[in-house]
């Protein structure tokens, strides 16, 4: 589903962040990825949400190749591709329910689709009764479980997380961490980027380590 | 209150997806980056009335003056002696009857001419003995061609002081000068609304900076360029409108108590200014100018911007 065959990435004309990247996701597959801090996990997840351009190589995502795809080609692509961010990025004017229909209103969904649909998804993470309330006023876990949920209203090929669990606490690191196991299970391809050892450890999964620019298998 | 309030943010919703502008708000409803834009463009859009209502008005007042003057002559007899200036009067008189193309000639009582010297000299002021030439106004066919030159030499072999005045110096000039003005106040508007315009591209990417998280995150989902530019449409277009009403109000005001004390100096001395039905009308549209104005600018500046973006 995604292929990465010598891609390296620079921002101008600086030096590559990332070097002769070579890996695949195949379609339900779920990977960690992982590094330090400034290793180029941001820039790989920049690339896979296609809100990038590499600089080189082959990068094909849904079978298009990305280094030839028009930019309104990219945008429908994009909307194959759920994104879950550590610091959330919610509306904090929407609410939660809002912030959640608000791929479903981009794709053109009627209305009634658009409620049912988005409160349906609030339910799964456990947060149907908050649905009319705004970002600011829900903790750490509520926001990143209502990310989620926008993330994957649309039923998202490929969902992806930005240290997902990185501002939460344990236990509901731990939740969150059981809802992306069960969309995987559901046949969504995940990549998750972390840099919590312990997290890792717990799920037996491919890890996908940038060291450096470089990406290397573990596991 | 929880229910009430739970009913409030899903009205909101509704009126997000279904309102009549179609137009979901991801940006705040109280969007705050640019709220003295509506100002500017208020001040601009009062330049431009002032601008649009003072060529208008000279464009009348000319264009009704010189169609006044180009249908009339003028003969003058200047001679001290009044029995002689009579005399000549006379004979001019029978040489426009014969002349084609005049349909009246007459002769204007002493008391107009006192009437028109009455602002330079003051009331009361035109004493006897002051040589007051005589003055035939000669009203022509409109579209005749009458040959000035020779009608004037006609006049002096029976009127050797007569002269005659076709106004055409006047006309000349003062078609010089209103176009010269029309092109000033055509420069002027342009200028303003190229102002306007740089004004609203320095707002547009003011808000877009204000709300840069929104738009990357609303780019991110997959939304269309057109459909985050709609926003920043909607938000121009209210923010231009306000303006330009704004202006439109005061410039009104202004224009009226200019075009008062204007009719209140005239009397003869300044040909009247005024504007027609139509005219105002066309510059009570000036909100619905300034509205696509911005409109149209935000639409092209954010769109240029998320054009940068991938």
């Amino acid at each position: 589903m995604i292929r990465f065959e010598n891609v390296g990435m620079r921002y101008g004309s600086e030096e590559e962040i990332l070097t002769d990247i070579n890996f695949e996701l195949e379609a339900g597959s779920f990977h960690f990825l992982t590094g330090p801090s400034g290793a180029g996990k941001s820039s790989l997840l920049k690339l896979l949400s296609l809100s990038h351009r590499h600089s080189r190589g082959r990068l094909t995502c849904f079978e298009k190749d990305i280094g030839k795809a028009q930019r309104s080609g990219l945008i429908k692509l994009r909307r194959r591709i759920g994104i879950v961010f550590q610091e959330f990025r919610l509306l904090d004017h929407l609410t939660a329910l809002e912030n959640v229909a608000l791929p479903l209103h981009i794709m053109g969904v009627k209305r009634k689709e658009i409620q049912s649909n988005a409160e349906e998804i609030l339910e799964w993470v456990g947060l149907g009764h908050k649905t009319g309330a705004l970002p600011p006023t829900l903790s750490g876990g509520e926001k990143q479980r209502v990310a989620i949920a926008r993330a994957v209203v649309t039923k998202p090929q490929l969902l992806l997380g930005d240290e997902p669990t990185g501002n939460v606490d344990p236990d509901m690191a731990e939740r969150i961490m059981k809802l992306f196991v069960e969309l995987n299970k559901m046949g969504t391809t995940l990549l998750i980027a972390t840099h919590d050892p312990q997290l890792v450890a717990r799920y037996h999964v491919p890890i996908l380590k940038l060291h450096e620019g470089r990406l290397s298998y573990g596991r | 209150m929880a229910a009430e309030d739970e009913k409030t943010r899903t009205s909101f919703l509704e009126v997000s997806f279904l309102g009549r502008l179609k137009t979901f708000y991801f940006l705040p409803p109280k969007e705050k980056s640019n709220r003295f834009l509506p100002l500017i463009i208020a001040v601009m859009a009062y330049l431009t009335l002032l601008g649009s209502a003072t060529g208008l008005a000279i464009f009348n007042a000319t264009n009704a003056w010189s169609t006044d003057l180009s249908q009339v002559l003028t003969v003058q007899i200047v001679h001290p002696e009044a029995q002689e200036r009579e005399r000549q009067t006379r004979a001019v008189m029978e040489v426009l009857e014969d002349t084609a193309g005049v349909i009246e000639a007459r002769t204007i009582p002493e008391n107009e001419l006192e009437a028109l010297l009455e602002p330079w000299l003051g009331v009361g002021n035109v004493t006897d003995d002051l040589p007051v030439p005589a003055m035939v106004s000669v009203t022509i066919r409109q579209g005749s061609r009458i040959d000035t030159a020779a009608l004037n030499a006609r006049l002096r072999v029976k009127a050797p002081d007569a002269s005659l005045d076709d106004h055409q110096q006047w006309i000349g000039r003062l078609t010089s000068l209103s176009n010269m003005v029309q092109v000033a106040v055509f420069v002027s508007i342009a200028l303003i609304v190229l102002t306007t315009v740089a004004m609203v591209v320095f707002a547009t990417k003011s808000a877009l900076a204000a709300h840069r998280e929104t738009v990357e995150i609303m780019h991110l989902i997959g939304a269309k360029d057109s459909l985050i530019a709609s926003e920043f449409r909607k938000l121009f277009m209210l923010h231009g409108f306000k303006g330009g009403l704004i202006g439109l109000i005061a410039a009104m005001l202004t224009i009226s108590l200019i075009l008062y004390l204007a009719a209140r100096i005239g009397g003869g001395l300044l040909p009247r200014l005024y504007l027609t039905a139509g005219q105002m009308t066309l510059l009570g549209l000036v909100p619905f100018l300034t509205s696509l104005l911005s409109m149209w600018t935000a639409d092209m500046t954010v769109r240029h911007a998320l054009g940068k973006m991938v």
